[in-house]
């Protein structure tokens, strides 16, 4: 089966305007879309991405340089992402759907070029 | 751990322990620490969020969000970018540091400690009555700012503004958190239970708005007052008054509104969907507050509900015991609700005249109030009166506060016409 890739890109929520119970439903929620995923056969890997922004690494003609990625809140960098297999774009999407990062920010959906 | 595994997720654990660690840290944090303890465990709880989809719940969440809420007051307080803090650093580091004692029973009593210190803390008098209900619903019950503001009928932004300046009133007013000395003891948990009853009242019949039963903030009420009663210091004859007539008044809200979410009357509810242990725990109660020598509002009232919880229908209620009951409450608490309801009981033991007359009585104050109308519609209807019956229905619908009251108004007056 083909694989996508859900990148996880995070908006400006984690300013903590969630109340606990809120924040609880979503976690509950995740669980459910991980597990429903997972029966299915479709759910290859999930990963969270630090807050840092990483390191940005460039050739600049003779010379490469690496600068500091734009830290996490300062904005919409992806916060995490989830590896799936599904049997086209059309499946992959509906997935990212009902994924509860939607409360949180937004997917993109990015297929992986098949060998 | 994997994705997707939330078992450990119980219900109801984030808001109870966004309480209990928002005590423990405040108290460790000491006076004008409020602010940064609840930043930290908001902090956590976002932490949570961010990483438990991808890793899953640990095993034991409680003590992970204690452990990161911890760290983080300890970075804050480092950094110096929080100079709230009456507490010198290192021995707060130190404090801080102490393993989080969740699971161990050893601790039980010091965990409830965290959160009564807290509730004294978000009741203190030096705040307005309003104030008092939004900070205890925020920080000790872990309602969300959204949740707050519809329960009151208030804005978000409203609502936020009061927390904000309740906690700076605190800060200012150097107000500690812990359980006050013996002297002010009373003084103090008399206003505890006011913003308990408070809770508990606007659970029961949301005065205003959409929905007229809240069970989530009556469930909170007594919550909180169980908690008091749970230390033998805060525990008090009158505190155990108000948790019976809280259990009693909930245990009847199965039946208070109909399929259709119609408003039924004490008259007309079915009396078996009361739930029955909430009436076990409320006489359990009622038997533990008959001590001292203080007759309090809350004993009375917590008896007249014995009263209807003990008869099988609402004709075979012991009139006589609550019209007594409700004339020695008035006497001392001569609110509009009490007025009415004491009314309603006078025209059960001696006809809709005498009640007719009791309304009489009481009319100064009362003439804004929509039930004054309704209740005086219902004996009108009662004495064979329809049209006076039906001009004091039009009247109550004019001033009814909530849509479930409307409703049952027009129903009211539809059937008087009829």
């Amino acid at each position: 089966m083909p694989g996508f890739v859900l990148l996880l890109h995070d908006t400006s929520w984690h300013k903590g305007d969630l109340a606990p119970a809120e924040m609880q439903a979503i976690i509950a929620r995740y669980g459910a879309w991980a597990h429903g995923l997972a029966e299915r056969g479709m759910l290859r890997a999930g990963h969270k991405l630090t807050d840092d922004g990483g390191r940005h690494v460039r050739r600049d003609g003779e010379r490469v340089t690496a600068t500091d990625g734009p830290y996490a809140e300062a904005r919409e960098v992806v916060g995490g992402l989830f590896v799936l297999e599904a049997a086209d774009m059309a499946e992959a999407e509906a997935v990212a759907r009902t994924c509860p990062h939607m409360d949180l920010g937004w997917i993109e959906v990015r297929a992986i070029e098949p060998t | 751990m994997s994705v997707g595994d939330v078992a450990g997720l119980v219900e109801g654990l984030f808001r109870r322990e966004a309480g209990r660690l928002t005590g423990a840290l405040a108290r460790r944090l000491g006076p004008g620490g409020l602010d940064l303890a609840e930043d930290c465990v908001q902090f956590a709880m976002v932490q949570a969020l961010r990483l438990w989809p991808f890793d899953g719940v640990p095993e034991e969440p409680a003590a992970w969000l204690g452990r990161v809420a911890r760290n983080r007051a300890l970075d804050e307080v480092k950094r110096g970018g929080r100079d709230a803090t009456a507490v010198p650093v290192e021995a707060l580091a130190e404090t801080l540091a102490t393993p989080d004692a969740a699971p161990d029973p050893r601790f039980a009593g010091e965990i409830a400690d965290d959160r009564l210190s807290l509730i004294f803390a978000c009741c203190h008098p030096a705040l307005a009555r309003p104030s008092r209900v939004a900070l205890t619903l925020k920080t000790v019950c872990g309602f969300g700012v959204r949740e707050i503001a519809r329960a009151f009928l208030s804005t978000e932004p409203t609502v936020a503004q009061r927390l904000v300046r309740a906690k700076r009133t605190l800060a200012e007013a150097e107000v500690g958190f812990e359980i006050p000395a013996p002297a002010d003891l009373p003084a103090r948990l008399g206003s505890v239970l006011e913003v308990v009853y408070l809770i508990f009242a606007e659970g029961h019949g949301a005065t205003e708005g959409p929905d007229l039963v809240r069970p989530d903030l009556c469930a909170e009420a007594i919550g909180l007052v169980t908690l008091l009663l749970s230390n033998p210091v805060t525990a008090t004859a009158e505190g155990h008054a108000l948790a019976a007539l809280m259990c009693l008044h909930a245990a009847r809200l199965p039946a208070r509104t109909d399929s259709v979410g119609e408003i039924l009357t004490l008259e007309h509810q079915d009396r078996a969907l009361w739930d029955r242990r909430l009436i076990a725990r409320g006489f359990r109660h009622l038997e533990a507050s008959a001590s001292g020598d203080r007759l309090t509002p809350y004993h009375l009232q917590a008896a007249i509900a014995a009263a209807h919880a003990a008869a099988p229908d609402f004709e075979r209620t012991d009139w006589e015991a609550v019209t007594g009951h409700y004339d020695a409450l008035a006497a001392i608490d001569p609110s509009p609700v009490v007025m009415l309801n004491a009314a309603v009981a006078h025209a059960m033991l001696a006809g809709p005249a005498a009640g007719l007359a009791r309304l009489a009585e009481a009319a100064e104050g009362l003439e804004r109030h929509h039930l004054r109308h309704s209740v005086e519609g219902d004996l009108r209807l009662r004495a064979g009166d329809r049209a006076g019956a039906a001009g004091c229905f039009a009247r109550a619908l004019e001033l009814a506060g909530s849509e479930p009251e409307r409703r049952f108004l027009r129903g009211r007056i539809a059937a008087v016409q009829a």
